[in-house]
């Protein structure tokens, strides 16, 4: 007579929630991070304590300047959560974040396949 | 059981209370309603009958004849009238003052034979057996109205008398009519009839209804009646007298006997209201209280049967529990089931959510509901998962154990003071995800509560051969030497301890115990309780290249000019 619904696998759900992923629950504090702002690291990062497991992430992905929604993509993450993740690692100094400039010797052919399989992977 | 006998002790003196109230409204009502029955419908057979005796006395003064033999047949169809509504249906409304006088009339007219044979062989005696028929008691006893109606009813009955009375005068004088002189004895006796009778006209005209006052002040303002009385007790009137006497007896008598009437209908009418209100009443106080009574008995049968079915049974299952009082569990399983199914589709839910908002604010709004549903639905696993069964989300392949490390860390309050950064890379086996990651979030959720709010609660996960350890550590007090040894125990046992403050533990030893996994609790070298898993080999897989999140991004790095 028990109804014995399961899920399996992916239908199980994401084992780690969105919210754990991003990082801490403090107030959201809207930040100048536009989708196309271009994020590095700070030079001197001795990585704090209490970062999440993406936020780590990020930051080694910072390591040269890449786009948000490059990251987000990287971090199969939405634009959103992604922009929160960012926000507590630029409060903290961890990383700066810039507007693009006109021209940018960054994006090579390899670079934007790499986006847009990344994207599409979302 | 002292509750019960409390409140049938209520409801007992509750219903005494109402039947105290109710019974004598109740019985009023039907007194009142009796009485005005049988008056209604026995005085006119009654003073019919009466009316017939009187005829038939003054008739039986004369010389016998057949006018004497109609009046007789007369008075027998009255009494038979009377008979006949004193069987009908009211018979049964007994004890009335008009029932009591109509039976007691009825039975003397049983001797209205041996009367009339007195009559026949011209007894002297004949006036008085027929007075003695109408009306034994003289004066004392009303003939006709006696019911209730208070001052009316006592004007009628004098009224009555008085016309007896007077009935009884002209039968007297027409039996002395044959003699020249009145002895002594008619004379004394006239003059008392006369007296008595305009004694209980003054009483009646005091207490009469108001609307035939006028009427009876007309009908007896005849002085003639009275001047020929005087002159024929004094032996001076001779026959005008006698005359005069007759003419002024039939106008009296006719107009006695029309006030009676119309005053009887008068003193029915006023009794009619009192009956209504009577009865109103009395059905107000019977049936409003009944009501009330009904109603309280209602409401004391559905709290008592609240209070027997919600005990023993704290969450309020209470019918349930009646119905299937040694098995409860299947229905609980079964609504655990049923909300297991109610959360993974919220979580669901939010999950599109979060990836859709953009608003920062929106998000951590919807961040705060995830982290609560998920809180909840680690209750609810841990729920099913004790009572012996297996949660929902199920794998079958291997996952990432970091994953599973940094769910548990997801699951409990403070959730962001778990720091999960020293996990090296594995996979576990599907079937041990749910327990390990609830073992883990008991472990993780103790440091947290022990340790001071700044702290952070550290977990590392390394191989140890071909087993797989992790350990939880924070930097609180510890435990001492008796606390490890109860923690030990509690999480060996296969019942939980009583008291809520081991059943974290006790927990996480259940959780262990399905899956083979050791746990082990211990104070720090530097302070701080540490907490020590082991999950045996079997369930551990080494980590897959493609799949690790350190390999990728090196892997991007490289693509990277």
């Amino acid at each position: 007579v028990i109804t014995d619904e399961a899920w399996y696998d992916e239908d199980a759900g994401p084992l780690v929630r969105l919210y754990a992923r991003v990082g801490g629950i403090g107030p959201a504090v809207r930040h100048d991070l536009e989708l196309n702002a271009i994020i590095h690291g700070a030079p001197e990062g001795p990585a704090p304590d209490g970062l999440s497991a993406d936020q780590q992430a990020a930051l080694r992905l910072a390591r040269r300047p890449i786009s948000l929604s490059e990251i987000a993509a990287h971090l199969a993450l939405p634009i959103g959560a992604t922009r929160l993740l960012l926000g507590e690692l630029q409060l903290a100094g961890l990383i700066h974040a810039r507007r693009p400039s006109g021209d940018n010797h960054g994006a090579t052919p390899a670079v934007l396949q790499r986006l847009l399989s990344g994207l599409r992977s979302l | 059981m002292t509750d019960r006998t409390r409140l049938v002790t209520g409801l007992a003196v509750l219903v005494a209370l109402w039947l105290a109230a109710a019974a004598p409204a109740l019985s009023q009502a039907v007194e009142v309603v009796s009485a005005r029955v049988t008056a209604d419908r026995l005085s006119r057979p009654t003073g019919e009958l009466v009316l017939a005796l009187e005829a038939e006395r003054r008739l039986s003064t004369e010389p016998a004849g057949p006018t004497l033999t109609a009046q007789w047949a007369r008075t027998d169809e009255a009494e038979l009238a009377l008979r006949t509504v004193r069987k009908s249906w009211i018979s049964w409304l007994a004890d009335s003052d008009a029932t009591r006088q109509a039976d007691e009339l009825l039975a003397r007219a049983d001797r209205l034979a041996g009367v009339r044979a007195t009559v026949v062989s011209r007894s002297d005696q004949v006036v008085d057996a027929y007075t003695a028929l109408i009306d034994p008691e003289g004066l004392t006893t009303p003939t006709v109205h006696p019911d209730e109606a208070g001052a009316a009813a006592a004007g009628l009955s004098a009224l009555s008398r008085a016309r007896e009375l007077l009935a009884e005068q002209d039968a007297q004088l027409a039996a002395v009519a044959h003699r020249t002189r009145l002895g002594d004895a008619d004379r004394i006796r006239l003059s008392s009839l006369a007296g008595a009778r305009r004694n209980l006209l003054v009483a009646a005209g005091n207490a009469l209804p108001t609307g035939s006052l006028a009427r009876f002040r007309q009908v007896t303002a005849d002085g003639g009646l009275n001047a020929a009385e005087n002159q024929l007790i004094a032996g001076t009137g001779g026959a005008s007298a006698a005359a005069a006497w007759s003419a002024g007896y039939n106008r009296l008598n006719t107009g006695l006997w029309e006030v009676q009437d119309s005053a009887a209908r008068e003193a029915a009418t006023a009794t009619s209201s009192q009956a209504t209100v009577a009865t109103v009443r009395a059905g107000l106080v019977g049936g409003v209280g009944l009501i009330a009574v009904v109603a309280v008995l209602v409401m004391a049968r559905r709290s008592a049967r609240t209070a027997t079915g919600v005990r023993g049974v704290p969450d309020g299952q209470g019918r349930a529990a009646e119905a299937a009082p040694h098995h409860p569990e299947p229905l609980l399983r079964d609504l655990e089931r049923r909300n297991q199914g109610l959360l993974h589709r919220q979580l669901r839910l939010l999950d599109a959510l979060t990836r859709r908002a953009s608003e920062d604010e929106t998000l951590g709004d919807l961040f705060r509901a995830d982290h609560l549903a998920t809180r909840m639905r680690r209750n609810l696993e841990k729920s099913i998962t004790l009572a012996g069964g297996t949660p929902g989300r199920r794998w079958r392949r291997p996952v990432p154990l970091g994953e599973v490390v940094r769910g548990a860390a997801a699951e409990i309050a403070e959730y962001h003071r778990v720091s999960t950064s020293q996990i090296e890379p594995a996979h576990l086996a599907g079937a041990a995800v749910t327990d390990l990651m609830h073992l883990l979030a008991e472990l993780m959720e103790n440091a947290a509560t022990f340790a001071p709010a700044e702290t952070r609660v550290r977990v590392t996960g390394a191989f140890d051969l071909d087993d797989y350890r992790i350990t939880v550590a924070d930097v609180g007090p510890g435990m001492t030497d008796d606390d490890l040894a109860t923690a030990a125990e509690v999480m060996a046992a296969e019942h939980p301890p009583t008291g809520g403050t081991w059943w974290g533990l006790y927990a996480a030893g259940r959780f262990a115990a399905r899956q083979g996994i050791t746990v082990g609790l211990g104070n720090s070298p530097d302070g701080g309780l540490l907490a020590e898993v082991v999950v045996p080999g079997a369930l551990i897989s080494p980590a897959t290249p493609a799949t690790d999140d350190e390999a990728s991004l090196d892997d991007l790095a490289t693509v990277t000019p």
